[in-house]
């Protein structure tokens, strides 16, 4: 690991204190503002996914949001979004070979979503941080604290 | 023993004041701040010198504005997915309501890396830069072509 990495993986565990204790943590990608968590959690690398409602000027880059999907800042929005898109709620992180689980993310205090994460095909994690880098992480739970609140819901469906 | 002492270590401190008030002296005539119009003669030439000092002073004064919202709003938005929490801050705000002078600061920022600043220039000019979906680093490049 060069001493870049090593430095923004300790800028990381700086803001998400619990990933100091993931040996399975990995910056997976240089950064980039092209894409945002909600559109990686579905695969997207090209476009930030953000319900038009709640964007007020026209803004580059922001193009998507799942049709006929609920829109605003409440985690029940973003669970409608995802449900669009396949994804039924079910009750743990668990791998499952048949299933691709995403993680939901909200703030306690006032109900928004904040972040979204993927599971990847190994059983571990994948999330988009912001407009920074991907990382890999062992379990959704490691990114719970005061910048992405709690895990709302697990959602999964079949892979395709 | 003492005064001797002392006489050599005020050596050098006193040639070195000499130097910087000798050159002080010397540039008196183009500073500003050593009362300009007294020491030039000609008042087209005396505001003409002003002018530009003032608008150096200007220019330096507004980036190192835009370089303190800048560095406080990419520190508070790198981990956010939210385009709202991003653009709705304080800082971001700050930035926007600098208006046309902020543009170059802007351009030379998403020049040395693409990001999401561009959605200053969304609210600055109030349009996108195209009406196709572009990714963010591809409307930094169409945004630094149609304003260079």
């Amino acid at each position: 690991m060069d001493k870049n990495t090593q430095l923004i993986k300790e800028a990381f565990r700086k803001q998400f204190p619990l990933l100091a204790s993931d040996n399975n943590f990995e910056i997976s990608s240089p950064e980039t503002s092209d894409y945002n968590c909600l559109a990686w959690a579905l695969h997207f690398d090209n476009r930030w996914m953000q319900p038009p409602s709640i964007t007020l000027p026209p803004m580059d880059g922001v193009v998507y949001w799942p049709e006929g999907a609920l829109q605003g800042k409440s985690i029940d929005c973003l669970v409608d979004a995802y449900r669009k898109k396949g994804f039924v709620k079910c009750d743990n992180s668990v791998f499952e070979k048949e299933y691709q689980k995403i993680a939901l993310y909200f703030n306690p205090k006032n109900g928004d979503w904040t972040h979204a994460a993927r599971q990847l095909r190994n059983g571990f994690w994948t999330s988009k941080m912001g407009s920074s880098h991907d990382i890999q992480h062992s379990t959704p739970f490691v990114l719970e604290g005061d910048v992405y609140g709690k895990v709302y819901c697990i959602m999964r469906r079949p892979f395709n | 023993m003492l005064l001797t002492t002392l006489k050599a270590g005020l050596k050098p401190l006193t040639l070195a004041t000499g130097l910087v008030a000798g050159a002080a002296f010397m540039y008196a005539d183009i500073d500003k701040y050593t009362s300009v119009d007294g020491v030039i003669s000609n008042n087209v030439t005396s505001r003409y010198i002003k002018d530009i000092d003032n608008a150096v002073d200007n220019a330096i004064i507004e980036k190192s504005r835009f370089n303190e919202y800048y560095n406080s709003w990419r520190e508070g938005t790198m981990f956010l997915s939210s385009v709202e929490s991003i653009i709705n801050r304080q800082d971001f705000k700050a930035i926007v309501s600098m208006g046309m002078s902020v543009v170059p600061f802007i351009i030379e920022e998403l020049r040395n890396q693409p990001s999401n600043l561009v959605w200053a220039l969304n609210m600055i000019f109030k349009k996108k830069i195209t009406d196709r979906d572009v990714t963010i680093s591809e409307a930094c490049k169409l945004w630094i072509k149609t304003l260079s």
